[in-house]
């Protein structure tokens, strides 16, 4: 396995520029997971790393080697495809065989060897003689993946392979590549536009938005500190919430009617910057429910409209009185449809960005 | 009736006639009829007459009077029969390999090699132009280009200081010519069957095979000839039957000269019918022919069905 470097690739097709500059160190045996919204060019740097696409500029690096312009059948690579791309006029046996056989080196009795060794690996040992359209959906899968793991190519690449899988299927997939990647030090690089699948998976998230990335940082970072307010709205279910207000004055902000007054900590990251526009965001669970909130605590008077239940809690869909929706994540059956109250803010979990445009940063 | 609606609801089936159920068979009586008449019918009075001696020209046999087998015995004892048969093994045999072959290979070729989707369109109906030529006139054109003395392939021999050659003059090089020009007319029909094939395989198989390592002949005999090779047998199965029928681009190259040497068995027939007037005989040959054009598709469609494997 190999580290891979990524110095500032730029891919244009015609006027669209589907990357810009993204530079990117994945170290040997990580799993990184790029994420991203449709058309954000996750997919695009999938396809350079494995050597799909020729980048308008830029270089990719295994290793020491600069392999910018090598064919894929020269990076040692392996990728499972969105569409799994499974040859159809083979068996399932066949197809994991394939790269082996590519390989050209192997004699016929390792090969056999080799494809049953991965095949118990990825549990598909019981179907590999069946041809590929008599498989079912969650079969195909594993036999992707068994083609993709038969050999030990430097860097194992994932484009969105479980998306069109059920739930079920999907989380044990996924758990099944991650006791994988860990077992054998795979360097894996995944694409996905689920960020739940993002967070689950990565060591690190690469998250990416018109073609350049956003933020790069573990699971927790990106939940907790999101770097500016697109990686705040896109990251973490259900959605955080956001308020978009104008500095009032120290430490207060003004969003239509509510008013907001900053803890100390908070405030200070907004000194001096009366009358400019600040989003101010929480995540649902850092919200609770009050009847009657203490004096000078942050709330918002709101109505519940919808509530949803997901096991032991319910997620609260609230209005207040200027129509303005926030979101809750409260214990189970506590409120009903209709009821009045506030919600208040955890004021240890805000965060606030200098704008409302996707590229705010983060101030605090 | 009263789900009828419309311009038919106005005119109802009379009761009477529904009563007894005749109007179904009024009503598809006609086309069986038609069917009957101009199909089957004549193909079991030809299966009758083919038993039969009838050469309505001679004194002999001015009606037709029944003779067994005689007229397919006659048949497979007449050697001109039998070296035409070995001239269609020969022509349509390699005729059909050459033109598929040809054809597939230049199919895949326009489509990877090829960038420019305007030069590859031009080329395609460079390809494809000649299947709308009448077949008499391109038999007509080869026929001048292959002349002897003052034809242009000569000419070029000629220029290059090596000898001239008699291009339908021998029954082998005869033939050989005559399958050429017949490829030039229609390997597009294979070209395009081909080509419509690759392009509609999906792009991401070649770049999962480029992924695992594959070169391109890895690419080519694992994945495109077994994606293709059902268009491929489909290409072969057209050719071959217009290569069981074929007649025209012979009748005005060679006229299965010189002598009988270049005969196909649908030359023979159309000697033996139409110039003999021996019906009799011409109808066991048509038959012969039509049966073994038809045991050679079921041939070939067990073949695709064994291969398949499933």
């Amino acid at each position: 396995m190999a580290d891979v470097t990524i110095d500032n690739l730029t891919k244009r097709f015609g006027s669209i520029v589907a990357t810009n500059e993204i530079s990117l160190d994945i170290a040997d045996g990580e799993l990184v997971v790029l994420v991203g919204p449709s058309g954000c060019g996750k997919t695009t740097t999938l396809r350079s790393i494995a050597g799909l696409e020729t980048p308008t500029s830029g270089t990719i690096t295994f290793d020491d080697a600069d392999v910018t312009d090598r064919s894929p059948q020269d990076r040692d690579i392996s990728m499972v495809f969105q569409d799994l791309a499974l040859y159809p006029h083979m068996t399932a046996a066949e197809n994991i065989a394939f790269p082996l056989h590519a390989d050209g080196q192997q004699v016929t009795g390792t090969i056999d060897e080799n494809v049953e060794e991965v095949a118990r690996a990825t549990n598909c040992d019981g179907f590999l003689e069946k041809q590929v359209s008599d498989l079912s959906g969650g079969q195909r899968q594993r036999i992707a993946l068994a083609r993709a793991l038969v050999r030990e190519p430097e860097v194992f690449l994932m484009d969105e392979p479980f998306s069109d899988l059920d739930e079920l299927l999907k989380r044990q997939l996924r758990a099944e590549v991650m006791r994988i990647q860990k077992e054998r030090g795979i360097t894996m690089i995944h694409v996905t536009h689920d960020q739940e699948e993002a967070m689950t998976m990565g060591d690190r998230l690469v998250v990416m938005n018109d073609g350049e990335i956003a933020q790069i940082g573990d699971p927790d970072t990106v939940y907790s500190e999101p770097s500016n307010l697109f990686v705040a709205m896109f990251i973490g279910s259900p959605q955080i919430n956001r308020f978009d207000c104008v500095v009032a004055g120290d430490g207060v902000l003004e969003s239509g009617d509510l008013r907001f007054e900053l803890p100390v900590e908070d405030a200070e990251a907004l000194a001096g910057a009366t009358g400019e526009e600040v989003a101010l965001c929480v995540r649902p669970r850092h919200l609770t429910w009050s009847e009657d909130p203490d004096d000078g605590a942050l709330a918002v008077p709101v109505t519940v409209i919808v509530t949803e239940q997901i096991g032991t809690e319910d997620i609260v869909r609230c209005e207040t009185e200027d129509g303005v929706e926030v979101t809750a994540v409260v214990p189970a059956n506590t409120l009903e449809f209709g009821e009045e109250g506030y919600l208040v803010f955890d004021p240890d979990h805000l965060h606030l960005f200098d704008g409302y445009d996707d590229s705010a940063e983060r101030l605090n | 009736m009263s789900t009828i609606r419309g311009t038919l609801a106005q005119f109802p089936i009379p009761d009477r006639l529904e009563d007894r159920n005749l109007a179904p068979y009024l009503l598809v009586g006609p086309a069986i009829a038609t069917v009957f008449l101009v199909t089957i019918g004549p193909m079991l009075w030809s299966l009758w007459l083919s038993f039969n001696r009838w050469k309505p020209g001679s004194l002999a046999y001015q009606t037709p009077e029944f003779t067994g087998v005689g007229n397919y015995a006659w048949l497979f004892t007449t050697q001109r029969f039998i070296d035409s048969v070995i001239n269609f093994v020969y022509y349509g045999g390699f005729g059909v390999l050459l033109q598929v072959t040809l054809g597939t290979f230049l199919a895949l070729a326009l489509y990877n090699y090829v960038e420019s989707r305007a030069v590859r369109i031009g080329l395609i109906t460079l390809f494809t132009v000649p299947m709308m030529y009448a077949p008499l006139v391109a038999g007509r054109m080869w026929q001048l280009l292959l002349l002897p003395g003052g034809g242009v392939a000569n000419g070029i021999l000629g220029m290059v200081g090596l000898p001239s050659v008699n291009w339908l003059g021998s029954r082998w090089l005869g033939l050989t010519s005559i399958m050429i020009a017949d490829t030039w007319q229609w390997v597009g029909l294979p070209l395009l069957i081909v080509y419509g094939g690759r392009a509609s395989l999906s792009d991401s198989l070649y770049e999962a095979a480029r992924v695992d390592g594959a070169s391109r002949w890895m690419m080519f005999r694992r994945i495109t000839l077994p994606q293709l090779r059902n268009l491929i047998v489909v290409a072969a199965i057209l050719r071959f039957m217009d290569a069981y029928k074929f007649f025209d681009k012979l009748f005005i190259m060679t006229r299965g000269g010189p002598g009988s040497a270049t005969e196909l068995p649908t030359f023979f027939t159309y000697l033996v019918g139409f110039q003999d007037f021996n019906i009799g005989r011409a109808a066991a040959l048509t038959w012969v022919l039509g049966l073994g054009s038809i045991l050679t598709m079921l041939l070939f469609w067990r073949y695709v069905q064994t291969v398949e494997g499933v």
